[in-house]
């Protein structure tokens, strides 16, 4: 592929904003509420503390291998065969988290909005936008994602202006009553979900046009997405208390249900739910677009148009599979961040590792 | 460009034939839309009532008057939902929940323990957490949904608006939502207090339409004390006293009426305007203390006796005595609260936030430590104005 498809650093910017964000704005705020309790908010500044970090490792390893993608530079670390395997991890790991995106929109709209109706079908409608997203290729993603970010910075505004008012800091003491244990473990997801999962931005790192400003793009969209997670978990938390928002499966959602100004502007929790839409649907698209290009470089395709209706077929097929109820797909929690960690932050770290000691020979852009 | 538009229209086509409804359309017309719900014990598990709208009878353009503007139903069952969905064998369309204004508890129910008749409203989707929640007292919940009720055409919008109004004008009520219940069941340093509701007067007249027509309603629903509980049970009731003391201490208080004796007999009414109160917790030498600050802002609102009020220091003296008014109703309700031994203010919380350490000590038997807890008060009281005449024309009037 060396008509290589570009975009900018501002919408590189976004797209970090999106994943960050992303799914985790419905999903998140529950798993380190369970974990830390009324600390989960310090968790979630702790998640941007350790999510800089991250991107700055990210941004190191798509500074040294500027010009390709995460899993060429791998084959050229590792070698073939190492690399390919790598690289094999790499796929399923994309293929994977594109299916629980997709499960998680079937999760919630069949808990909170239509029982009735059959997971498949939201299934199949959503897949079916994301596959169309996917075929248009990156630059219609990045562009979707840049027309659609006023809607979203108006809906957060809304909503976060809306909630102020009920805002109980009691809810918030006392602080650290159990000291930093089980803050640290409600760190490991607000770390991992928003941040470790930027590492798809790898593959798409040699699509920017001005590879400079990568770094400098990079932060400025983890850091806003971290703000926007840390505000919702600390809302949450301060709103529905503790107790709540580790028991409701969408806190977020429960919290917006609270939005009561005056007893006119009311029932407006639609909002978070279009706002999470948004965000998750630039999230799976994306995701789902790199794992074409993963299987594009790993089978030296031409082009991977032609894969997009098979594997659009297979994701559908495995976002039924990835769990046969919520209770399953809820316990993923347990280990997913750990996944994300691993493959994200564990391969980026090896491959630096491995290249620093094979030394710079082998990256030939090296100093762009 | 053109091979990727064919597969774009084509989905946009299909997009467009499925848009036109959905496996879970709901039509206003097949709904029931329920106002409220109660809930009291039955032989075995529940017996559930509904207070459904009668769409016809209420809407604004109708004339109505000749039917019942709701209509109750209700059905018993091992569990909520059972009893719920039973309702469908005598409801013409299905329930629809998102509009709940109320749920009333019977107090037998609430007595015994109602904690396992909430999950369900909880965990359903349609329903929300905005209604607010009663307790009957003295009645079974079914009872209380059955009167009908002047102005407000739906009951339930009644009972809502209602115990909003008094909740800010009158204090001795308290608005709590599923929420707060909940969270108020579960956490160790709080336990929940409802408002009561009670039937005045006939309730079999109440049912009837007959009840409308007349201009003083002989049935009437009101709401009456504050139902104290120690986890999801009913233990006891405040007064009307110690429930405005209730209010004071949790700053729930916003404005009320104080009456003060007046030296030479009679009474003075002081109307509260503003009030903030504020509890701090310590624990001292292993023993916890709180201290409960409550500032307001009041006026002179009604002189019903002979008092001297324009004088330089008349208002202290009136201040003096509306804070001792104040504080013995705060001490009455802590009275009350111990003797039950329920912390209902939530000074277990203010320990706990206080000091952690000693609340992980103590918080098993904190039933226990609240009643031998020494809470005191500070009152402040600021009388600002004393509205629009001076001295009362009482003063001047021939004897």
């Amino acid at each position: 592929m060396k008509n290589l498809v570009l975009i900018n650093g501002r919408q590189f910017a976004l797209l970090a904003i999106y994943i960050t964000i992303g799914d985790t704005i419905l999903i998140l705020p529950a798993v380190p509420a369970q974990a830390a309790g009324r600390d989960a908010w310090i968790s979630a500044l702790l998640g941007i503390v350790f999510g800089i970090g991250v991107v700055l490792l990210y941004s190191t390893v798509g500074k040294r291998n500027a010009g390709r993608t995460f899993v060429d530079y791998a084959e050229t670390v590792l070698g073939r065969w190492l690399g390919g395997a790598v690289a094999c991890a790499f796929l399923g790991y994309i293929f994977l988290s594109s299916a629980a995106h997709v499960r998680e929109i079937g999760d919630f709209m069949t808990t909170q909005m239509m029982p009735e109706t059959p997971i498949h079908a939201i299934h199949i409608f959503y897949a079916a936008v994301v596959l169309l997203a996917v075929y248009l290729g990156l630059e219609c993603i990045a562009r979707t994602s840049e027309f659609f970010f006023p809607v979203l910075i108006l809906f957060l505004i809304v909503f976060v202006l809306f909630l102020v008012p009920s805002i109980e800091t009691s809810n918030l003491l006392p602080v650290m009553e159990n000291g930093l244990g089980p803050v640290m473990q409600g760190a490991v997801s607000t770390t991992a979900y928003p941040f470790a999962e930027l590492s798809v931005l790898l593959m798409v790192i040699p699509h920017v046009k001005n590879s400079g400003a990568i770094r400098g793009s990079f932060l400025k969209g983890a850091l806003f997405g971290g703000v926007v997670i840390a505000l919702i978990i600390f809302l949450s938390i301060s709103i529905l208390g503790q107790d709540l928002a580790a028991r409701n499966m969408y806190p977020s959602y429960a919290l917006a249900k609270k939005i009561d100004v005056g007893q006119f502007l009311q029932r407006i929790e639609v909002i978070l739910a279009f706002m999470w839409l948004l965000t998750s649907f630039i999230k799976t698209s994306l995701y789902f677009y790199v794992f074409h290009m993963t299987l594009a470089h790993l089978f030296r395709l031409q082009q991977y148009r032609s894969m997009v209706l098979p594997s659009g077929v297979l994701l559908v097929a495995m976002s039924v599979l990835i769990s046969p109820n919520i209770n399953h797909f809820q316990q993923m929690n347990d280990y997913w961040p750990y996944m994300d960690l691993t493959l994200g932050v564990g391969t980026s770290l090896l491959l630096l590792a491995v290249g620093f000691i094979r030394g710079g020979s082998l990256s030939p852009k090296q100093g762009t | 460009m053109r091979r990727v538009r064919t597969p774009g229209t084509l989905l946009l086509i299909l997009a467009l034939a499925m848009a036109t409804g959905c496996w879970n359309r709901r039509e206003l017309n097949d709904l029931a839309i329920v106002t409220a719900l109660g809930v009291d014990k039955a032989e075995r598990g529940y017996h559930v009532s509904v207070q459904v709208v009668d769409p016809s009878e209420v809407a604004a353009r109708s004339s109505g008057g000749s039917f019942s503007p709701v209509t109750t139903y209700d059905a018993t069952g091992d569990t909520m939902a059972e009893a719920i969905r039973r309702m469908t064998t005598v409801t013409p369309r299905k329930l629809y929940f998102a509009h709940l204004r109320l749920f009333v508890i019977g107090e037998a129910l609430a007595r015994e323990g109602m904690g396992k008749s909430l999950d369900l409203l909880s965990r359903d989707q349609e329903g929300r957490t905005d209604f607010y929640i009663v307790v009957a007292k003295g009645h079974k919940a079914f009872d209380v949904l059955r009167i009908l009720t002047p102005m407000e055409r739906i009951p339930a919008s009644k009972m809502h608006s209602s115990l909003q109004v008094s909740e800010r004008a009158w204090a001795p009520t308290v608005s709590v939502q599923l929420d707060d219940l909940i969270t108020e069941i579960v956490a160790k340093g709080i336990q929940p207090a409802l408002t009561g509701i009670t039937i005045k007067g006939d309730p079999i007249v109440g049912r009837e339409l007959q009840n409308l027509r007349t201009p003083d309603t002989p049935t009437r629903l009101q709401y009456q004390g504050i139902a104290v509980f120690r986890s999801d049970k009913l233990i006891g009731w405040l007064n009307e006293s110690e429930s405005k003391g209730f209010s004071d201490i949790t700053n729930r208080l916003n404005s009320t009426m104080v009456e003060i004796p007046c030296p030479e007999g009679g009474k003075l009414a002081v109307e509260v305007i503003r009030s903030k109160s504020k509890m701090e917790g310590s624990v001292k030498n292993g023993k916890p203390e709180i201290v409960v600050t409550m500032r307001s802002e009041a006026n002179v609102a009604d002189v019903e006796c002979h008092m001297h009020i324009t004088g330089r220091n008349s208002l202290e003296e009136i201040e003096k005595r509306a804070e001792e008014t104040m504080r013995l109703n705060a001490e009455q309700a802590v009275a009350k609260a111990k003797k039950l031994g329920t912390d209902v203010f939530g000074f277990g919380e203010e320990i706990h936030r206080a000091s952690p350490t000693y609340w992980s000590r103590v918080q098993n038997e904190w039933d226990q430590i609240f009643k031998e807890l020494t809470v005191s008060f500070k009152v402040d009281m600021k009388i600002r104005r004393i509205g629009t005449v001076g001295e009362s024309f009482l003063d001047e009037m021939k004897e």
